[in-house]
């Protein structure tokens, strides 16, 4: 039998102060407000197991010490007006946490279930924190530490710096300890520096960027869709989701990237350009590219939700491989340089050049998720054979369908595995087909294990 | 700040952007070349940025790589973006 409970966590004396939101806070409020209904699924989501089991007590002392390091997880937004939004850091007050009590083996369905209900609805960003929590106790120690976040306290980068503190905290260390050896930009730190003059000159520059490569770019990049016809009939078609997970891209990447002296990200991106210029019948590819705003190193110890999407444009992206990567790393420079903005300014100045039929077509994201101190090879073996003896070990697998997603022709997520590098594709079956989006992935990988064989002679 | 003083501070920042991954030394050893010295693509970004936010000059990340090259190339690409020596 399951037990309900509630009990808080109560913080006092905290930092606090009010000021505008930043521009990543800006950009996600936007988002999960205009979703409505639907806003949940942009919430992240934690079902951590604890072992061993630890008193609920210490769970809720380091859980408050999480609170006094990170301002982001309470942090309240109100609108102010129409154009404003602010970020109220409150320095004082309860969070509710929600305890469910069952036998031991029952803890893994009880935490999924709470996680559901946690995760589940929408935040209220103007009165409560963006931060949910849950314990799942059993016989009288928490088994499962279960935590909820709205995307406007967190990104993905920074939901693995709260996991890393958090791990912290609960082997001794301090709030404080940690962020005299590491600081890490608090949002309204982060505020007053993009509403500073260089602030407002980089947000300038960067939509200014923005609207350039766009008004570059192509029109359109798929020449010939798959069946245009779809997003006619059926505008409530089903979006594949297909995962490609390759030990032999995860080798030929990092020895490519060597060679040529990029990183592997540049290999990977200049691989996805050169592959959709040569798929889709355009030269010229654009690519909206999640980047994640961290190269500071405070920044890149912040928790708050800073990543943005940069415009990468490449031009005859179709001719040469060796080519497409060198220049993806000079034009991710400048595009990664331009990634930090006011969202909601942007998106008018892009509505202004839709309408005018003056806009690329930038239906065609990239996410490089990976964190480059966790490696593939990180917790496996590397393996001695060539990246091409290691193709028979690829899979591709079909996990998902999704909704619909606005203005998404295809979406590429990279990922980290152990012992392999991962590509997650989604699109639009009215431009690409299933069979086209096992072209795409099966081509970049093809493309990098043989540029490093040719190379490694391997 | 004399040409000298800028290639000060352009290393200071070259190192702090490696963030612990290379030293003074290092740099020393290597004739000042960043390349050689194995300087990451995340360390070209941090750099980057320091340089517009401490120095004031705004660097094109698309310039031929090889202003990127050593310490020496960095000093004189800022110089030639907008900081004079005698500034």
């Amino acid at each position: 039998m399951t037990t309900v409970e509630e009990r808080t966590i109560t913080l006092e004396s905290a930092r606090a102060g009010t000021g505008p939101a930043t521009w990543g806070q800006r950009a996600i409020w936007g988002v999960v407000t205009r979703l409505g209904d639907d806003a949940p699924r942009y919430n992240l989501r934690l079902d951590l197991p604890l072992n061993p089991p630890r008193p609920a007590a210490r769970v809720l002392a380091d859980l408050t010490e999480l609170l006094r390091m990170h301002d982001s997880l309470h942090t309240r937004l109100l609108p102010d007006g129409a154009d404003g939004l602010e970020q109220v850091v409150d320095g004082a007050g309860e969070l509710p946490m929600a305890v469910r009590t069952c036998q031991v083996e029952q803890a893994p369905a009880v935490g999924a279930a709470l996680m559901e209900e946690l995760a589940g609805r929408s935040f209220d960003h103007a009165r409560e924190w963006p931060f949910r929590v849950g314990l799942v106790e059993c016989e009288n120690q928490v088994h499962r530490l279960v935590l909820a976040a709205s995307h406007t306290a967190m990104d993905l980068w920074g939901e693995g710096r709260m996991l890393r503190d958090l791990e912290l905290i609960s082997a001794g260390e301090t709030a404080e300890a940690l962020l005299k050896a590491r600081p890490a930009l608090q949002p309204l730190e982060a505020a007053a520096h993009q509403t500073s003059a260089l602030g407002r000159r980089k947000d300038a520059g960067a939509r200014r960027y923005w609207c350039e490569r766009l008004a570059a770019g192509p029109r359109r990049i798929f020449r010939n869709p798959a069946a245009p016809e779809l997003a006619e009939t059926e505008p409530g078609r089903l979006f594949p989701n297909a995962l490609l997970r390759s030990p032999a891209l995860a080798v030929a990447a990092e020895r490519v990237a060597t060679e040529l002296g990029v990183s592997d990200a540049a290999v990977l991106l200049g691989a996805a350009s050169h592959q959709l210029a040569r798929m889709s019948g355009s030269s010229d590819v654009l690519f909206q590219v999640v980047v994640s705003n961290r190269f500071q190193p405070a920044a890149a110890e912040s928790v708050s939700t800073m990543a943005q999407e940069a415009v990468f444009l490449l031009t005859d992206a179709d001719k040469d491989f060796e080519e497409a990567v060198r220049r993806t790393r000079s034009v991710s420079f400048s595009a990664f340089r331009h990634a930090g903005y006011d969202k909601w300014a942007l998106d008018r100045e892009v509505a202004r050049l839709v309408e005018r039929g003056e806009a690329a077509d930038h239906s065609c994201w990239w996410n490089d998720t990976r964190d480059p101190s966790d490696g593939p090879f990180d917790t496996v073996e590397h393996p001695s054979a060539p990246p091409r003896e290691l193709l028979d070990q690829t899979e591709l697998t079909w996990p998902t369908e999704f909704l619909p997603r606005a203005n998404v022709s295809i979406a590429v997520d990279a990922l980290t595995a152990p012992g392999a590098l991962e590509l997650a594709m989604t699109a639009d079956p009215a431009v690409i087909s299933r069979e086209g989006m096992e072209r795409f992935l099966r081509g970049v990988e093809e493309l990098v294990v043989a540029k490093a064989t040719a190379r490694g002679e391997g | 700040m004399d040409s000298s003083a800028l290639r000060t501070k352009i290393l200071d920042l070259a190192i702090a952007a490696g963030d612990g991954s290379v030293t003074a030394d290092e740099l020393a050893g290597a004739n000042y070349s960043l390349r050689d010295v194995g300087y990451s693509s995340l360390s070209y970004m941090r750099l980057i940025d320091s340089i517009e936010n401490e120095v004031g000059v705004y660097l094109d990340p698309e310039a031929p790589t090889e202003h990127y090259e050593t310490i020496d190339s960095v000093t004189a690409l800022v110089v030639a973006s907008g900081i004079g020596a005698d500034a």
